[in-house]
């Protein structure tokens, strides 16, 4: 009988994972175009390679009883030819694999995964490294893998690594934000890529002195007023997840992200111009992202996590109430935009890897009908719709006032003529 | 492939506008050399058949993590 290894959830994934059902999960995808078509006998090999070298990510979730943890396994993820254009969520299961798949079909390749196992940017480093080892193995399949040691630091728990104890916290606002209308479809979702030249787009941003992140979320606020059935009094706003690695230094491949927000009072006026929209969403990223506010936000979170009162409170019964304050949190959100900014491709995926996609999944569960996420590499930006229905009109105009700046467009879906 | 309606370029098998169903039109693309992302055809999601649950059997280390201790 195997020796039974287990770790605790980070404190992100105390709330990613309250959420996941046997029919829903947070979920994300990265996938990449390579060159030639996926081998899956080599895929699997460099599979069993990385394991391993990753043992946060080869995990399941499991209900305990005063909090989940992770359950570790040496069972390999699910890999498997894509028969579907949609996400299909990682669920609640019970097979002791890991909470993540690799999925493939002709020349694309993709990791599904729970985002409770980590955010984009630590489990990027998972990706690079199984897709090394497969350019490796298919290369030479010989190859000795002698990765970089394992960092005890990868395993953090970075939030309680800068938890202060008895520090000042932050107070979460309470308003409602815009929702986009629509039904969602339980068990439908779809993804519209619009892809730019990552130059140009940094130019235009650059021309209203925005980031490119202020620059996709103003198009997104005005995409929503034009988009809007009836003039909007409630404030529109962007949720937008931050690395905290680029405040707090940390080597953890597990979450350590927060939510920011842009935000926009419409007033219910419908005549918006994109100049004036820019002019409010200036300086309300760095407004926010600073480390004393982050800081309050983190010890918001650490108190909760690590509040002995709460510890003793049995899961069945903390459980729905993290869950209640999850589903609220969002709602005070019109949509999400994740942008993981620029993937560096490593020496040997150079040449080999021509293109990457990064999705946000389903977020049906947290009510919205719609999400967006974006990367750059290899000089296009790729800024992806996931919209949970088959009315395309949000994006459409958002696509639209991005459009009428001057930047050029390319659209791709994985519905391919869309779906009407 | 080209949507006028809607100024973008499309993946040059379309044929129509998957933002807006508009016919798309065969003209030059504005931004050239991207990679298609190919897709499966579409089929409804089903559900994955689970795999053999590795036996652990009870230990102390399994009632650890149940109490999270």
């Amino acid at each position: 009988m195997k020796k039974y290894r287990w770790m605790k959830v980070d404190t992100a994934s105390i709330m990613f994972s309250s959420l996941s059902t046997k029919k829903w999960g947070r979920t994300f995808r990265m996938a990449v175009i390579m060159k030639d078509k996926v081998d899956p006998e080599i895929l699997k090999k460099a599979a069993a390679d990385v394991m391993p070298r990753f043992p946060s990510m080869h995990t399941c979730i499991k209900k305990g009883f005063f909090w989940n943890y992770q359950e570790c396994t040496e069972l390999l993820p699910e890999i498997r030819e894509e028969f579907t254009r949609q996400l299909m969520p990682i669920t609640i299961r019970n097979d002791g694999r890991p909470d993540f798949r690799i999925v493939y079909y002709k020349n694309r390749l993709g990791l599904e995964i729970a985002h409770y196992l980590g955010d984009g940017i630590g489990t990027n480093t998972y990706f690079t490294a199984l897709l090394e080892r497969y350019v490796e193995l298919k290369n030479n399949p010989d190859a000795p893998y002698n990765p970089e040691p394992l960092k005890k630091e990868e395993l953090n728990n970075a939030f309680n690594d800068y938890y202060e104890e008895g520090g000042s916290k932050d107070v979460e606002e309470e308003f409602h934000a815009h929702q986009i209308e629509g039904k969602i479809e339980p068990g439908f979702i779809q993804f519209i890529f619009a892809m730019m030249d990552v130059d140009e787009l940094y130019e235009k941003a650059k021309e209203k002195d925005l980031t490119i992140t202020e620059y996709l979320a103003s198009a997104l606020i005005l995409g929503t007023i034009r988009r809007a059935e009836k003039p909007i009094t409630e404030p529109v706003v962007i949720a937008i997840p931050v690395n905290l690695r680029r405040f707090f230094p940390s080597d953890t491949v597990r979450n350590f992200t927060i939510q920011s927000r842009i935000d926009f009072f419409p007033e219910g006026r419908t005549d918006w111009t994109f100049d004036q929209i820019c002019e409010s969403v200036k300086g309300q990223l760095a407004k926010r992202l600073t480390v004393p506010e982050l800081q309050k936000i983190l010890n918001n979170f650490g108190s909760m996590a690590n509040n002995k009162v709460i510890r003793f409170v049995p899961n069945f019964i903390k459980l729905p109430v993290v869950r209640m304050r999850q589903e609220k949190s969002h709602g005070n959100n019109t949509t999400i935009l994740t942008n993981t900014g620029k993937s560096e491709l490593t020496p040997i995926l150079e040449g080999e890897v021509l293109r990457a996609d990064g999705v946000n999944g389903d977020t049906s569960g947290y009510g919205l009908i719609s999400a967006c996420s974006a990367l750059s590499c290899n000089g296009v930006f790729n800024l992806c719709f996931s919209i949970c229905a088959h009315d395309t009109s949000w994006a459409r105009e958002c696509v639209r006032v991005i459009t009428q700046q001057g930047v050029k467009v390319r659209i791709e879906s994985t519905h391919g003529n869309g779906v009407k | 492939m080209r949507c006028v309606k809607c100024n973008v370029d499309l993946a040059e098998t379309y044929t129509l506008c998957p933002l807006c169903g508009e016919k798309a039109v065969s003209d030059e693309p504005l931004l050239k050399g991207f990679n298609v992302a190919p897709y499966p055809p579409d089929s409804p999601i089903k559900p994955i058949p689970e795999e053999k649950k590795p036996s652990y059997g009870l230990s102390a280390e399994r009632l650890r993590a149940f109490f999270n201790l």
